[in-house]
């Protein structure tokens, strides 16, 4: 039972990063329809960035902030030098176009910091929290923290600010938005600098964890992929609910001794939701984008 | 330093507008060189998840290039070197390996830093009957005997024994073990099972494994944890993923205590893992304990000087892998200088005949039916993370 | 759903002024007048090439070039994203190194019968993944490319795991095909055959009815075009296709590793097809080339590789959103006026 128990812990702290990254993707493709396959690099620059900021002898509350924004003014940069220019080209060649940058965004990062591995200090000390009999770290308290409280920003934000409507109704028609008077190149602007900025959450929540390098970026872009798709893209709730599922499966399968199987089990698993979900588990159902 | 890059802004677009007409992709990537240079060629893998291992060995490289020529080079000629990346990608190493025999036309290569890649290039050095001298490891690369290549490092399984002697003379009887299911760390964990049966007084009682970019192995080291036989746990892995082995072991207050791969020994290990790394123990090669050891080893000198020069360079600590990058390096000028020619078979035969010749990590044996550069005891030291340094234990 | 109708189909109808017989003469010229072209090219490439190196980076070519022009009857004509297909390339590398090396079959019929696994293979699980739209077919065709490589990675009794598996020479009529040079010839041939295959084919009925795929499903429908059907035939065959490719490449290089098979080499497989220009035949050509090529080129760079790597993607696609082959058809048709 405290097996279980503990499985499910680090299941959903693991869970809560595929989460906050999957939320990126989901920002980036209810604007412009597009797999930005440079949101697991965003993450990556928002811990070296935070990592950087520390060696230069300010406080950690300073580098954690200066990361996130630093991943903000990335996500922005990228649009403005990469996805503007290349106006309707077309959601395949826009994803070339992330590809891309992914690996300008790796090349300048090991220019400036090489290939190494950097740690950031746990937010609140590394003493481990004893609960039950299960072991928390208190950085997993912060992991899982962070990605409610963009979940309940989120929400707020799409539902609740002008803003926020004006990007979902970019979303749903863009021609109807810009006859609504809304400007829909600054609504796609906006939400890559929102999607670098949730990356540089995830990367600096998890650098005190996992470490950050210039390649963290591939695999766990690949599951905040992975967990976009599977909560139904497009959809908030959906993204968390994707990526907890990817980390509790994951956990457990190596929990309970078939971790050489594990992402196999996992991949599987999203094959089969969608031949009988297609859309995903929350995807919204009906007329179809085209 | 204009001058350099109008050369290679030069050397770049050259080699596009060749590309596009004749595939002739040739690199002109340093200023010229004199016509008879001793040319070798290098591939590390210093991209990619095994990068950790290659850019160590492509600095020392480079450096000790760099040294040698200012001393006047080989053979009275100057040592070209023409380096490639293989990205962590077999089948990139194998079409440079290609690269280098045909288009660049060395004499000896010198990679790569990986096992597949190694093999990958192994057929393609039988081939042209150019040497190759590789810096990975295991024992697949030297048994069966492959008649171009040399390796440089001690074999897995002589590297496991240190830590299995070890174990076994603290009464550590039961161990469990947790690796990556990575090349490296998939070899090391057969090699552990092998080595297990034979020896008999090392069992493994618990056998668990994760992949690669895994962040959190909590799950496993729980049911470690959960275990009562085990008295110790080993991590078999390299870069970064043990730091976060050390940090869950910790923090799961796991009392058993944690043996980690000689390939985690890097001065970035204790400094990743922080506080947590105290008390974890591993084997190191020579050069990470330099200052410890008797003045009476016969590597001291060397790798001390080795030490400085590097540091001077690049201002940070030489690890394990950048000894392997030297002592690369080292087998094949000293195998040139015998051979007296750059001629393949004549630096095979002298490859073959290389005799007690001191590197930064142990003594260099090999012969012809050796390619492992047999030493009868092992060169790496048993230590223990005290105060986020490496301590030599007993 | 992506939106692929801009892709620039290769062929425009011919004016309907012209004669019906003088049509059909233009229109085979035209068919073949590309495959001849290209031909040439590859009777060309050995005189050129300096050293066995720039052969093994032709033979190279020509094999992701097979590829990429069977990726793009999926991609280009029939709309349909694969995230997967170095899965199926591994199938056929592996399939028939395992048949070979372990079981002592002869290679070719290893071969033959691992291309036809992988083709059932996508068969089967074709008609539940291809009803899937845009992203989601992506990601499920990403996931099936995944198990794979997971599964060769894992099985190391039977793949060798990660350290990879070798493969003997392969010998044909007493000819040991132990060289680029010897390998080039076949990989041309095999080449030359698929591009004529795939200009016949993109012409013939089932071309158009794969073009109508890439449209609005329910149009295609109410045409009288078995949608499902005519889209798991093609992803059969490109899967087929790919996987032959993927063990000619084994035998070539006598060794393979797990990493064939992995995510990044999907990716670059998507690459070649959108770079070229995805619906352009010879486009796949192109994209095939530059993607293989490039890194080699670049590695020279060193350290600014993956930076300028990125740069030419980024200026490709925002300069030439179709891809080379056909904005520069565009560009020359506007010249020529």
């Amino acid at each position: 039972m405290t097996e279980l128990l503990q499985y499910v812990i680090t299941g959903v702290t693991v869970g809560s990063i595929y989460g906050l990254i999957a939320l990126g993707f989901v920002l980036v493709y209810n604007s412009s329809h597009v797999i930005n396959f440079a949101q697991g690099d965003l993450q990556m620059v928002g811990g070296m960035i935070a990592v950087a900021v520390l060696t230069a002898g300010l406080p950690l509350p300073v580098a954690v902030v200066v990361g996130t924004l630093g991943g903000a003014v990335a996500g922005f940069l990228l649009y403005k030098a990469a996805i503007e220019p290349a106006g309707d080209a077309g959601p395949l060649p826009l994803v070339v176009i992330t590809l891309g940058a992914a690996l300008v965004l790796r090349g300048v990062v090991e220019l400036i910091w090489g290939r190494g591995y950097y740690s950031l200090p746990a937010f609140s000390g590394d003493e481990a929290i004893q609960f039950l009999g299960v072991t928390i770290v208190p950085q997993s308290l912060w992991v899982l923290g962070l990605t409610a409280a963009v979940v309940v920003v989120l929400t707020y934000f799409f539902n609740s600010t002008k803003t926020g409507k004006a990007i979902l109704a970019t979303s749903i028609d863009p021609d109807a938005a810009t006859l609504m008077g809304i400007n829909t190149r600054r609504m796609k602007l906006l939400c890559f600098g929102l999607g670098g900025f949730l990356g540089a959450v995830a990367g600096v929540a998890i650098a005190p964890i996992a470490f950050t390098y210039s390649m963290v970026g591939l695999m766990l872009g690949l599951k905040g992929f992975v967990a976009a798709v599977l909560g139904g893209l497009g959809n908030f709730k959906g993204a968390v609910i994707g990526g907890l599922i990817l980390g509790v499966t994951e956990t457990m399968m190596s929990g309970y001794g078939a971790s050489d199987y594990k992402d196999a089990i996992a991949f599987l698993l999203i094959l089969v939701i969608l031949i009988f979900m297609p859309r995903g588990l929350l995807g919204a159902s009906g007329v179809e984008r085209v | 330093m204009k001058r350099q890059n109008q050369e290679r802004t030069k050397s770049i677009v050259g080699n596009i507008l060749k590309a596009a007409f004749g595939l002739s992709i040739g690199v002109m990537t340093t200023v010229s060189i004199a016509a008879d240079a001793v040319k070798i060629g290098v591939v590390t893998t210093s991209t990619g998840p095994g990068s950790y291992l290659g850019e160590a060995e492509e600095k020392t490289i480079k450096l000790m290039v760099d040294t040698l020529n200012k001393q006047g080079g080989v053979l009275g000629r100057k040592i070209e070197l023409v380096h490639y990346d293989d990205g962590t990608n077999a089948d990139r190493a194998r079409t440079l390996m290609q690269r280098l025999v045909t288009e660049d036309e060395v004499s000896l290569v010198i990679g790569s830093s990986t096992t597949p890649n190694t093999l990958s290039m192994a057929d393609v050095a039988t081939r042209s009957k150019v040497p190759l001298i590789s810096m990975a490891g295991a024992k697949v690369l030297t048994e069966p005997l492959r008649p171009w290549l040399f390796v440089i490092p001690e074999n897995d399984v002589m590297a496991l024994g240190v830590m299995f002697d070890h174990l076994a003379k603290h009464k550590l009887n039961n161990v469990a073990l947790l690796s990556s299911t990575s090349g490296f760390g998939r070899a090391a964990r057969e090699v552990a099972l092998e080595l297990s049966a034979k020896r008999g007084d090392v069992k493994v009682v618990a056998d668990e494994t994760y992949a690669a970019g895994d962040t959190d192995m909590s799950a496993q080291l729980t049911r470690i944890r959960s275990n009562g036989q085990v008295q110790a746990v080993i991590n078999l892995d390299f870069g970064n993923q043990p730091a976060i082995v050390t940090r869950n072991h910790a923090a799961l207050g796991i009392k058993a205590p944690l043996y980690l791969s000689h390939s985690t020994a890097a001065p970035k290990y204790p400094e990743l893992a922080g506080p947590a790394s105290e008390g974890a123990r591993l084997a190191v090669p020579s050069l990470m304990v330099v200052d410890q050891l008797p003045d009476s080893a016969p590597e001291k000198a060397k790798a001390l000087e080795f030490r400085t020069l590097y540091q001077e360079r690049y201002k940070e600590l030489p690890h394990g892998f950048h000894g392997y990058g030297y002592d690369g390096l080292l087998v094949a000028v000293d195998a040139i200088k015998r051979a007296g020619s750059t001629d393949g078979q004549a630096l095979k035969d002298a490859l073959e005949k290389t005799k007690g010749l001191p590197g930064v990590t142990g003594e260099y044996n090999y012969s012809a039916t050796n390619h492992g550069g047999y030493v009868p005891k092992s060169k790496l030291h048993m230590t223990e993370i005290r105060n986020g340094k490496f301590v030599m234990i007993d | 759903m992506t939106n692929m109708n801009e892709a620039v189909a290769p062929a425009q109808s011919a004016p309907i002024a012209t004669p019906p017989a003088l049509k059909l003469k233009a229109d085979s010229l035209r068919r073949l007048g590309p495959v001849v072209a290209l031909g040439l090219a590859i009777a060309l490439v050995p005189l050129i090439a300096g050293s066995a190196y720039h052969m093994h980076m032709a033979v190279m070519i020509g094999i992701h070039a097979v590829i990429a022009i069977s990726l793009n009857l999926l991609v280009g004509y029939a709309g349909q994203i694969s995230l997967g297909h170095a899965g199926f390339m591994a199938i056929g590398a592996y399939g028939t190194a395992i048949l070979s090396a372990r079981y002592g079959w002869p290679p070719l019929l290893g071969l033959g019968v691992s291309s036809i696994a992988a083709g059932l293979l996508a068969f089967a699980v074709g008609r539940p993944i291809l009803r899937l739209k845009g992203y989601y077919l992506a990601m499920a065709t990403l996931g099936l490319g995944m198990i794979i490589y997971l599964v060769i990675s894992n099985e190391v009794w039977l793949t060798g795991g990660p350290d990879g598996m070798s493969l003997s020479v392969l010998t044909v009529f007493g000819i040991e095909l132990d060289s680029a040079g010897k390998w080039y010839w076949i990989v041309g041939a095999i080449l030359l055959l698929t591009y004529w295959m795939a200009r016949n084919l993109v012409d013939a009925p089932i071309g158009r009815a794969l073009r109508a795929l890439e449209g609005p499903d329910a149009l295609a429908a109410s045409a009288g075009i078995d949608i499902s059907w005519n889209k798991v035939r093609i992803f059969a065959v490109s899967a087929a296709l790919t996987a032959l490719m993927g063990g000619v490449g084994a035998l070539y290089s006598g060794f393979i590793t797990p990493k064939s098979a992995d995510f990044m080499q999907s990716i670059e497989l998507i690459l070649m097809v959108i770079l070229g220009g995805m619906g352009s035949v010879f486009g796949a050509v192109v994209g095939a080339g530059i993607v293989t090529m490039l890194p080699q080129v670049l590695t020279s760079l060193e350290h600014y590789e993956s930076l300028v790597y990125g740069v030419i993607l980024i200026l490709v696609m925002v300069f030439m959103p179709k891809g080379l082959v056909p904005t520069t058809a565009h560009l020359i048709r506007k010249f020529r006026r």
